[in-house]
């Protein structure tokens, strides 16, 4: 099952770097000027980095989903 | 004793009628007195008609489930009530009960509707206000009554899709969540665990799975 990543917006991040001081598990780093995810495996998703971006460019989405059975 | 002509001519409605439609509105209308704490009618039942205050207060309120209630507006003399159902054609939106001994004209639903019967592109427009109108009411009502823990557990039933479907999973993120049931994002991340908790849901990365839709219908 495809791993849900935090969507960074090229067009809005300015590489301030607030993202990669903050990740608790270091998956964030930038990569010529802008956040990346450069270590997926390690993003728990806990979106913290979600508001913590000073430029709205980083979203961290759920998808809502009926389990069978539920 | 039906109102005079110069009073309804001084009701915003009505101010633009001609004498012959003034006179037949006239004719139709009932008076209706109350006692104090009496009740006019209730949310729900059928609508009977335009309601207008000739003395007095009426109270026009919402009673949530539990029995509480939240006052929308206090109506004084000359204001109208409960116009919303005589355009989109549903049941009261709210209940009404007076204040103080007050007296007020009904004019029925119909009487209101004739005024329209030359112009029904008004009529039209009026149906999709009172629409908008009726839905702005019960967002009150779910903003005064219910808990945030309650407006999740139905948004996520509302929204959620099952799983292996074709249709487009809902993506939301936890702002996003926080503007559709009137919060914010602490609160969203906090009542998201509430729910886990409970067993309602279950947290993995990205998804939001329902495992105990029963637990959150009967949450919401």
């Amino acid at each position: 099952m495809r791993k849900g990543l935090p969507e960074i917006d090229s067009e809005k991040c300015t590489g301030c770097g607030r993202c990669v001081e903050e990740c608790p598990t270091g998956a964030v780093e930038l990569v010529e000027g802008l956040a990346v995810i450069v270590r997926p495996d390690d993003c728990n998703y806990c979106t913290d980095c979600e508001p913590i971006c000073p430029h709205g460019a980083i979203r961290c989405p759920f998808e809502i989903i009926l389990a069978p059975g539920g | 004793m039906p109102p005079s002509a110069d009073f309804l001519k001084s009701i915003p409605y009505f101010s633009p009628l001609s004498s012959g439609e003034v006179e037949s509105i006239r004719r139709q209308t009932l008076e209706l007195s109350f006692s104090s704490g009496e009740i006019l009618f209730l949310e729900g039942e059928p609508c009977r008609g335009l309601y207008l205050v000739r003395s007095g207060k009426i109270r026009i309120f919402k009673t949530s489930r539990e029995g509480r209630e939240q006052v929308l507006r206090i109506a004084k003399r000359g204001e109208s009530f409960n116009d919303v159902p005589i355009f989109d054609g549903g049941p009261n939106p709210a209940s009404a009960s007076a204040l103080e001994p007050s007296g007020v004209y009904l004019f029925p639903k119909e009487a209101i509707l004739s005024l329209f019967a030359s112009c029904p592109q008004a009529l039209a427009f009026l149906k999709v206000f009172a629409a908008r109108l009726r839905h702005l009411t019960s967002l009150v009502e779910d903003l005064s009554f219910r808990s945030v823990v309650n407006r999740m557990a139905r948004l996520l039933l509302e929204i959620a899709v099952a799983q292996g479907t074709t249709l487009p999973v809902p993506r939301l993120t936890q702002d996003e969540m926080a503007a559709r049931v009137g919060s914010v994002r602490d609160v969203i991340g906090r009542t998201l665990k509430t729910l886990e908790k409970a067993g309602a849901i279950r947290m993995e990365g990205h998804r939001i799975y329902i495992i105990d839709a029963e637990m959150l219908k009967k949450i919401s």
